[in-house]
């Protein structure tokens, strides 16, 4: 087959346009439950947390296999929290991070932000009241 | 040898090929919703595709759970966010023109 100057020019375009697609279709799922056992209460947006805590969770192969498999649930379990809010992001920290990465090392790797904000249970106290004085009585 | 310009151009590829956005999960103010378990049954399900305009700076349909949890009554949720293969399909010929998809799955019972 002929290969005319046009086509040159036009087939790298052609490549690099597929490989980019290929390189960032990349798949995800991150699924938000409660951990087994505990009861967790969905908080609104407008209710205050106490706690947040604000990471990335990380993807292989575009997708495919998870990196650390560290979902919500697992941050609301070590927490103990008993209401939360979710918020999945995919910043542009992650897009930065999943280019450059692919560039060095073209394994697909993909960084997902998330933040798990929410409540603990109020502690009761342990200590017994203050006994009454013999005066009291 | 790859020059410093084409790692440039596929950096700034990549980069404008790599949507972001935002997912919501939480519920109405004063609703009292609890989280399903990993295994519990849920008669519910709602699938649906959120559009992020501007790289996923811009959402350009209802990126929150709040009015699905809503507008199905639901007591007790159990939400995914996915970015699934034909999501990635598309979002690799919509995303050169700012535009991006996620799939959000709501789970539930009334």
């Amino acid at each position: 087959m002929m290969i005319t100057p046009l086509s040159r020019r036009i087939r790298p375009v052609l490549v690099a346009c597929l490989s980019l697609l290929l390189l960032t279709a990349g798949c995800f799922t991150i699924p938000t439950y409660a951990p087994y056992g505990q009861s967790v209460r969905l908080l609104p947006p407008d209710k205050p947390a106490q706690i947040r805590r604000e990471y990335r969770t990380w993807f292989i192969l575009g997708g495919l296999f998870p990196l650390d498999n560290t979902m919500p649930a697992e941050i609301i379990a070590q927490e103990k929290l008993t209401e939360a809010r979710v918020i999945v992001q995919d910043t542009v920290e992650d897009a930065g991070i999943a280019a450059a990465l692919t560039i060095i090392l073209p394994i697909l790797i993909l960084p997902q932000t998330v933040v798990v904000e929410g409540n603990r249970a109020p502690v009761e106290s342990t200590t017994p009241p203050p006994a009454a004085s013999p005066q009291d009585q | 040898m790859i020059g410093p310009w084409r790692i440039t151009i596929v950096a700034l590829g990549l980069l404008l090929a790599a949507g972001c956005g935002t997912v919501h999960i939480e519920v109405p103010p004063g609703s009292a919703v609890t989280l399903l378990d990993q295994d519990q049954p849920a008669s519910i399900k709602i699938e649906r595709h959120v559009w992020f305009a501007l790289w996923g700076g811009e959402p350009l349909s209802d990126n929150s759970t709040l009015n699905d949890i809503r507008e199905f009554h639901l007591k007790q949720v159990r939400v995914t966010v996915v970015q699934g293969f034909w999501d990635s399909v598309i979002n690799g010929v919509t995303c050169y023109f700012s535009f991006v998809r996620r799939t959000v799955v709501i789970e539930g019972n009334p």
